[in-house]
């Protein structure tokens, strides 16, 4: 068995309230509901974590703030900053934390008021003396830029982007915690407002308050926590810039690499992946995620999109909580997808629930196209 | 500035090591300094690939030098998208691929926001930046 396979399960997942929490509600309350019911989850206890990790557009040292509003005393921290990839990186390093016996029991967690207290206080931007002179509105305009030059080089279509949109929503549909759920059409997309060409809102991704968290424990003592370990098959890291103007090739992202290394350790390929989560701040994300993890060729993910493939009951069950587009975005997404991805394998899912539920692959973005994290995650049969 | 030899640790040892006298200019001000005179200025490896946005050092090991040079401003749109504020206004913002390759965020001036086409020649021109009033690059459509 190469390193790392199946060494750790996610036994515990918890989201905090979502959409929009009451005026004067911090980032810290909701990640510490979001704690406490992923302790629920698995009847673990506030006293048994003894490793935090976390990040927060808001908070800088946000591990810190979780551990003092909680009276957790971790002997473990990683407060590791990577924008959205951030949660699926964490579950990369609380894997080598675990394995190397540095903690038992592992809290990755998240929370943001950014659709109360709004972008400019709960996601302050960098400001970059050789860009900004441009004004580009960041980060929609990086995605944006991506998005032309993807559409420059293999024909993609602003409706092949609205695809995206138009299914995501059909996921958040029968989702009782979506915040859209709505009927949306292409044309309803198409005839959305430019923001930053030739992203229109409808291609952006949701403004909503939230927390998530997970509890990892090692494998040996995952199944006496929880009926159902979700065991992480592989996970994979990889950066490629920080500006949008220092992306090395803007129709190719670093999930080439993180995929790559997320794939050797599980010992699997695209197809062999029953439920798929796929990063979708903007629609061009998952696009250039299905050509760079394999799902379809470079160049490709335009036409792939076509004839309601991601719809809900269609042939690849993509972002199957309506994802970011329409179902929460608090301001970093990554967390929300791994809790979906559990509940999908445990077959919680409700009215969303796909059929083929033994494999999940989770890809998380980060910044502007710049830090991606792959993680699979498989069940007991998975496992092998 | 433009053709001397790069900046980095050359100066005399000190009785500290951690204390050096050989930057007397920090890369972003001696890029300003060519801006001001209307040059776009970039450096340039040991192993002669084009670097942007101006470094200390080299994205290789401690001694190798970075040289300054000053570009041509020719180039071609790589990238683009156009802004749309609320109140009607647009702008557009674009990735330019110089032909000495290196890549700049900028503006596509002198033709409407819509038509800047991917791929389109341009060259370089100066302009007064907003909100503040330093010089920026900016480049406009060319034959050349």
């Amino acid at each position: 068995m190469p390193s790392g396979r199946g060494s750790v399960a996610l036994v515990g997942v918890g989201e905090s309230d979502l959409g929009q929490v009451p005026p004067g509600t911090t980032a810290v309350d909701l990640m510490a509901q979001a704690t406490l019911r992923a302790l629920e989850d698995c009847g673990m206890r506030l006293s048994d974590i003894d490793a935090v990790f976390s990040a927060s557009s808001a908070l800088p040292m946000a591990p810190l703030n979780l551990a003092e509003y909680l009276h957790l005393s971790p002997r473990y921290v990683d407060g590791t900053q990577v924008g959205g990839a951030a949660f699926a990186s964490h579950v990369n390093h609380a894997r080598v934390a675990l394995e190397a016996g540095a903690c038992e029991v592992a809290l990755i967690v998240h929370g943001s008021t950014q659709r109360s207290t709004g972008r400019a206080n709960a996601a302050p931007q960098e400001v970059d003396e050789y860009e900004a002179p441009y004004r580009p509105l960041l980060p929609i305009s990086a995605y944006a830029l991506a998005a032309s030059r993807h559409m420059h080089e293999f024909g993609t279509t602003a409706a092949h982007l609205a695809e995206v949109a138009v299914a995501a929503r059909t996921w958040a549909s029968p989702n009782p915690k979506a915040w859209s759920r709505q009927p949306l059409t292409v044309d309803d997309v198409l005839a959305s407002r430019p923001v930053s060409t030739p992203l229109k809102v409808r291609d952006c991704c949701l403004v909503t308050d939230g927390g998530a968290a997970i509890i990892l424990v090692r494998s040996d003592q995952a199944r006496g926590v929880h009926r159902e370990p979700i065991f992480v098959l592989g996970a994979g890291e990889a950066t490629s810039h920080r500006h949008i103007s220092n992306m090395p090739d803007l129709t190719t992202t670093a999930a080439v690499q993180s995929g790559a290394r997320a794939y050797a350790m599980a010992q699997m390929t695209a197809s062999d992946i029953d439920v798929v989560q796929l990063y979708d701040a903007f629609t061009i994300t998952p696009i250039l995620f299905l050509e760079d993890l394999g799902f379809c060729p470079k160049g490709d993910g335009g036409p792939f999109v076509e004839g309601g493939k991601l719809r809900l009951g269609g042939d690849l069950p993509l972002n199957t909580n309506g994802g970011g587009l329409s179902y929460q975005h608090p301001g970093m997404y990554g967390l929300m997808q791994l809790v979906e991805a559990v509940r999908q394998l445990r077959g919680e899912s409700g009215a969303r629930q796909v059929d083929q539920h033994d494999t999940a692959l989770v890809h998380s973005n980060g910044g502007v196209l710049s830090s991606q994290c792959t993680v699979i995650l498989g069940t007991e049969q998975a496992l092998g | 500035v433009a053709g001397q030899p790069a900046l980095g640790l050359t100066g005399t040892p000190q009785a500290e090591p951690w204390v050096t006298t050989a930057s007397t200019e920090s890369p972003g001000a001696t890029f300003a300094a060519h801006l001001k005179r209307g040059q776009l200025a970039y450096q340039e490896t040991a192993d002669g690939r084009a670097l942007f946005y101006p470094r200390l050092v080299a994205p290789a090991d401690h001694s190798a030098p970075l040289n300054w040079r000053v570009s041509k401003g020719l180039g071609v749109v790589y990238a683009v998208t156009v802004i749309h504020d609320g109140d009607g206004l647009t702008r557009n913002v674009a990735l330019i691929e110089l032909d000495e390759g290196f890549r700049v965020m900028s503006r596509v001036v002198g033709v409407a926001d819509c038509e800047v086409r991917i791929g389109a020649r341009v060259s370089i021109s100066f302009e007064r930046g907003e909100p503040s009033s330093a010089r920026t690059y900016v480049f406009v459509p060319s034959d050349a």
